[in-house]
Parts: structure tokens; sequence; C-alpha cells
């Protein structure tokens, strides 16, 4: 599944992220991050699907709350950064 | 056990609603720790904390749930307060009601601490109390409501006091906290520090710090994030939740909370104040009793602290206890709160309710103080 990855530093971030998009109707699930995009260690992560990505960097942006790293997770399995 | 009457509330709330324990037994075999892994468990962990933040910030009317904080308990969270403020040899303003989880972090920090001390139950005096003192300070501590005396200071008027002149503030809200409705987002504190025991109806071992921004912890260790740095994260909440959360009274905290949001804070406190002014309005007229209340149902919890003139006031609570009431006597850990209202010598005993006192209790009580005062 072709999907993006919000990068964010702490589980109460990716909480509110969810809950926020899920609020817009974007669907948005939160996990632990893949141990090679926490930059600093442990982190969490908001997916989207591709549909959905525009919108919800267009509400994360209203909401003053983009996080710093988004990756984009290809069919094969590998993370491309999008935005730092 | 006979439980008979508790009118020990400002030192913990003994009767909980029911969803309280419930909330606990099911935590302590279901939940793990929140932020530290991707399973069921700590997912559900995380729910569960996080929901419990959405309660607070309900309650206290915080913007962003990550600014309340888990602690645990109201000392721990005054603790970061104060160490985050207060520096050593700096001037800190308190009201004069404080009680040791202020006054002994700021002792054990070397804080030169100034009285604003007004008259009991004159809120008027203690806002010129402060006003009048505030010029040097660097910090002020607010103590919202007495635990001895159940008096509301007016912590918003203080606070914009110091906020005008560039203060940074602490309100202690242990006695008022789901009592006195508190608007953190309206009062400009950079601290709001709360037991999860008492007025928000949570197990003992929880607490909260409403966090106007990210400071230094006084705890460092594990929080699930930026695992790679050797220090504290710098954003909350994990700057400050150093270690495995508590859940189980997390997971109580948050449906205490969930009670007080559905009857209303100030419902309760209206409650509350016309069981205590019930008493001390009876107490008043008995002989040999001396109360110290302000005689109306306006600034005040449901807190009333008295005397019987000529007894030790430990040994009334015994006699008291063999009765079947549950109420406190000494210094309530606040020899500040005495020293301002001039009991520092004799005590008080301390008669306190909750949501789930009822009258025939406290009219039962009344009726044995009056017995034990004739004698």
């Amino acid at each position: 599944m072709q999907q993006y990855l919000f990068i964010c530093r702490s589980v109460t971030f990716a909480q509110k992220m969810s809950r926020l998009l899920g609020s817009r109707g974007i669907t948005a699930d939160y996990a632990r991050a893949p141990k090679t995009l926490g930059l600093n260690g442990c982190a969490f992560m908001v997916r989207v699907s591709e549909r959905n990505y525009e919108a919800a960097v267009a509400e994360l942006t209203r909401a003053r709350s983009m996080p710093g790293h988004i990756f984009f997770q290809s069919p094969g399995g590998g993370y491309v950064e999008v935005s730092n | 056990m006979r439980r008979g009457v508790y009118l020990d509330s400002a030192a913990t709330t003994l009767e909980k609603p029911r969803a309280v324990a419930a909330a606990v037994k099911r935590a302590v075999n279901s939940l793990a720790s929140p932020g530290r892994g991707g399973h069921a468990a700590s997912v559900a962990a995380a729910e569960e904390a996080y929901l419990c933040r959405e309660a607070a910030a309900r309650l206290f009317n915080v913007r962003e749930p990550e600014n309340i904080v888990f602690t645990m308990n109201a000392t721990h969270a005054l603790n970061i307060a104060v160490s985050a403020l207060v520096k050593p040899g700096m001037r800190v303003l308190v009201s004069g009601f404080e009680h040791n989880s202020v006054m002994r972090p700021l002792h054990a920090l070397g804080a030169d601490v100034v009285f604003a001390r007004g008259e009991l139950f004159e809120p008027e005096t203690t806002l010129f109390a402060f006003e009048t003192r505030l010029a040097g300070a660097g910090c002020v501590i607010i103590n919202h409501a007495s635990n001895v005396f159940g008096f509301v200071l007016p912590a918003e008027r203080i606070t914009k006091a110091a906020a005008d002149a560039g203060i940074p503030v602490i309100i202690d809200a242990s006695q008022s906290a789901g009592t006195v409705p508190l608007s953190f987002a309206a009062l400009g504190a950079d601290f709001v520090a709360m037991p999860g025991h008492k007025g928000l109806y949570g197990p003992q071992g929880t607490g909260i710090l409403l966090c106007r921004k990210p400071c230094r912890g006084i705890l460092h260790g594990g929080t699930g994030s930026e695992s790679l740095k050797p220090y504290m994260p710098t954003f909350l909440p994990d700057a400050l939740e150093a270690g495995t959360h508590n859940m189980p009274g997390i997971a109580g905290l948050r449906r205490g909370i969930e009670f007080v949001l559905s009857e209303g804070a100030e419902n309760i406190r209206r409650r509350e104040v016309k069981l205590a002014l019930y008493a001390e309005t009876e107490l008043r007229a008995t002989p040999g009793i001396t109360v110290f209340g302000g005689g109306y149902d306006r600034d005040r919890v449901g807190v009333l602290s008295f005397l019987r003139d000529g007894t030790d006031c430990e040994t009334f609570a015994e006699l008291l206890s063999e009765r079947g009431f549950a109420v406190r006597a000494g210094l309530h850990c606040a020899p500040e709160a005495h020293r301002t209202a001039g009991t520092l010598e004799t005590g008080t005993v301390r008669m306190s309710v909750s949501a789930f006192t009822s009258e025939r209790g406290v009219e039962r009580f009344v009726k044995t103080v009056k017995l034990l005062a004739a004698k």
C-alpha cells in the first residue's frame, strides 16, 4: 500500500495528530515508527493514504501541527522523505 | 470494618464514583505502558492516558492535552513547578496559607520567602497584601484554597496582578481542583498543581501539573521518545514524565474527572459548602467551641476547622474517632496557614466533606461535637 508516514516525536503527538485528522474525516492511524525513521531513536508515526495526503497536509498546516519529517512508503516497502 | 462518617476528604476522598475502582482493576490486567510499544496493551495504555489528558483539559480549559502532565501527587507537581521557576536566593511571594509541599521545596532551594498574609476569609486583604509586595519578587505562589480553613483565595486577581508585573505564578490547587471552577487558559498562571485523589476522585498516587510551556523536570529517564538523546525530551508531556506511568491510577483518575465533569465543579462546591456552613453555624452557637469560618458560602470550599476550648485538638479528634467520625487534627502539614490564622500553638480539628458526604452524617457529627463540648 502506498502511504505517507508523518513522523511524531511522541505517542501523545501522534494521538493528537491522528484525532485532529480523524475529526476532519481523514483516516489516520498511529503506530510506532520504523526504527530507521525515528531519527532520534524511538518515535511514532501517523499513517495517511496517498489519496488523503494533500488534505492532511492542509489540515496540519492550518493547525500548525506539521511534523518535521514525512516519508512516502512505496509499494515495495521503501521510504522516501518528502519533507523536512 | 465499620466506616462510620468520613470527614477527612481534604486529605483523601475515600468514597469514589464506582467507575473509578472498576477502571483501576481493569487497568491492572489490561494496560501496559504508553509509548513503549506498538502492541495492543501498550496502545490501550496510550489511549487511556490520552483520554485522561483530554478529560482534564476539558475540566480545566487547557487548550492542548499535552500540557496536562501526570505526576505522582500534588507534591511531585509542585516540586517540578518550584524547581522550574525558583532559583536559590530568589524572592518568592507566597500567600501564607501554604502547605509544606510548597514551603519545603522553597526551603530546600534556599529561596527568600516573603509572605503576603491577609485576613482569613477576607480575600481583599490577601489581594492587597500581594499587590503591595510584588516589587522584587521573582515568583508568586498562591494557595488556591486553604487545606486547613477552606478559604478560597482570589487566585485570578492575584495572578493578574503578578502577570502585569511580569512575575511567573504557580497555583497550588490541591484543595480546589474539582470543586472551584478553574480555567487555565484564562488564568495566566505558569503552573497549576493538583492531586488526583482529592476533589478529582482518583486513586492515591496520582496528580496533575498544568503547564503553560515545557520546562526542565526533576526526574530523568525513559520516555519512549527520542531515545538516542542522553537528555530528556524538551517537549510536553515527555519532558516531565520520565519512567513508567501509573496506568491503574490514571485510568481511575479519568473516571473521577469524568464524574466531576458530569456533576459540575460548582455544583459539587455548592453542596459541600452547604454542609460545611451548616456545621459552622451549629458549632459557632455551641458553648466551648471556637470555629474558624467566614460565616458565609462565598470564598470557601467544604472544609471547616474548629477547636474545643481547653482540649487538645488531637485528643478531641481521637474522641470523635472513637465515636466513628474520621477527622484530622494538628497542623495539617500547613504550619504557615496556622501562623496566618493564629492557631500555630493549638492546631485545629478539621472536618472536610466530599460530593459523597451525606447530610445525615454531618448532622450526626454536629450532634456528637455538641455532646462532647457539653461534657
